[in-house]
Order: structure tokens, then C-alpha cells, then sequence
């Protein structure tokens, strides 16, 4: 293996940890793409690579993140039952459906919770800032 | 599935639809991100796919990395984090799409 391979792949790993940490997220999503173009693998690879990178920088992120009281053990456990089972589920049948078509189905789920789920709490904490500012205005 | 831990549906959803506070739901995520990668992985594993000569450097930037940005995400106010995190769900659904 050589010398710029390696640094390619540190670099990956920075800009997936950096993700990861700030945001309580695997990084799959930067690892997958990255390896698979920059380190030209196929997508098989790039996926199995990004599962075994995410394993211990979870545990790190999650370690650390238990250290500073963010972590809801009860939720995590309950969540985690019903992930690992999606999770073997998911890649059964990830295996009989064809690869741009699971691709527009996930782009789909991401647009729908990007436009439902997060701009009402968004806004809602922005309005509270400004709120916040104008100090004499009664909250509601 | 897609060799991703489910972190960017799972913070989303608890934040959205649950109404957990933002940092809570980030180190929830990433502790219910592990046990799904680790069978993620296995599989994966079993099937050959897993280069190990480039999982590890990888490896090693990240784990540092996502320690110190750990951290780092108590200190930036919630609303920050949501909009970071609406901007990188916008990235990967027009990269997915497209792709």
C-alpha cells in the first residue's frame, strides 16, 4: 500500500470523525462516497470499510458523549433492539433490490425528514433566540 | 444497508418527531450506532468486503477526530447543530439522487 493511499485515507477518516463527533452520526456517509471515488473501490468495499471504521469511532463518540450526560440510556438501548434488527432486515433486502433504486428510495426518506422534521424545531429555537433578545417580549 | 449507521435518520427523528433535545439525541444516536454497525460489519466481513489495509488509517483519523469534535458539540448552541445538520441532510439527498 503506498504512501499517498494512506494519507488519502487518515484524510477521509479526519473529515468522517470531525461529522461524527459534532453531530452523533456514523460518518458512513462521508466514508462511503469518499472511498469509493478517491480511493477508487467498488461500492461493496467502500460500504464494508465505512462499517468497520464506524464501529470504533461510534464507541468513541458515544463514550464520550456518556461522559458528558447526553446519552438517554433507556431510549438508546430500546432504539438499538429495533436498529439491529432493521439493520439485518434491511441488508436482506438491500441484496434483491437494484442499487439506484434503493438509492432514490433513501434520497426520498432524507427529503421528506429534512422538510417534516427538522425546520419546525429549527425555527422554533430560532424565533426563541431572537425572543431571547428582545427581553421584554412575554413568551408564549 | 447502504453501509451507514442510521445516525443521520435516527437524530431527525428523535429531535422531529420524539421532541428530544438536540445534544441528547446526538449521544443517543451514536451509542445506538454501534451495536448496528458491529452486525453491519459482520456481514459485511463474512462476505470478504472489508479491506482492512484501508479501514485502518481511516480508522485512526476518525477516532481521534470524533473525540475532540465530541466535545466540541456541547459547547455550539442547538440550533447551530440543526442547521449543520440540515445542510448535510440537503448534500446527501441531492448526491444520492443523482448519483
Amino acid at each position: 500500500m503506498d504512501i499517498p493511499l494512506i494519507i488519502g485515507a487518515v484524510l477521509i477518516g479526519i473529515a468522517a470523525g470531525t461529522l461524527s463527533g459534532l453531530l452523533g452520526i456514523g460518518g458512513g456517509l462521508v466514508i462511503v462516497p469518499m472511498v469509493a471515488i478517491a480511493l477508487m473501490q467498488t461500492q461493496h468495499v467502500a460500504q464494508g470499510v465505512s462499517l468497520a471504521v464506524i464501529v470504533p469511532t461510534s464507541i468513541a463518540g458515544a463514550v464520550t458523549h456518556y461522559r458528558k450526560g447526553n446519552t438517554d440510556v433507556r431510549m438508546a438501548v430500546l432504539l438499538a433492539i429495533g436498529a439491529v434488527c432493521g439493520s439485518i432486515i434491511g441488508s436482506t433486502v438491500a441484496n434483491q433490490l437494484n442499487d439506484a433504486t434503493l438509492r432514490k428510495v433513501f434520497a426520498i426518506v432524507l427529503v421528506i425528514l429534512g422538510y417534516r422534521a427538522l425546520p419546525r424545531t429549527l425555527w422554533q429555537d430560532i424565533r426563541q433566540r431572537m425572543r431571547g433578545t428582545a427581553s421584554t417580549q412575554p413568551t408564549t | 444497508m447502504f453501509g451507514v449507521g442510521g445516525g443521520i435518520l435516527l437524530v431527525p427523528i428523535m429531535v422531529g418527531f420524539f421532541g428530544v433535545a438536540q445534544h441528547r439525541a446526538q449521544g443517543t444516536s451514536i451509542a445506538v450506532i454501534v451495536p448496528t454497525a458491529l452486525v453491519g460489519a459482520l456481514i459485511y466481513m463474512s462476505n470478504g468486503h472489508v479491506h482492512w489495509d484501508l479501514a485502518a488509517p481511516i480508522a485512526a483519523g476518525a477516532i481521534v477526530l470524533a473525540v475532540v469534535s465530541a466535545h466540541f458539540a456541547s459547547r455550539i448552541p442547538a440550533y447551530q447543530l440543526k442547521l449543520i445538520f440540515f445542510v448535510l441532510i440537503c448534500v446527501s439527498a441531492i448526491r444520492l439522487f443523482f448519483a
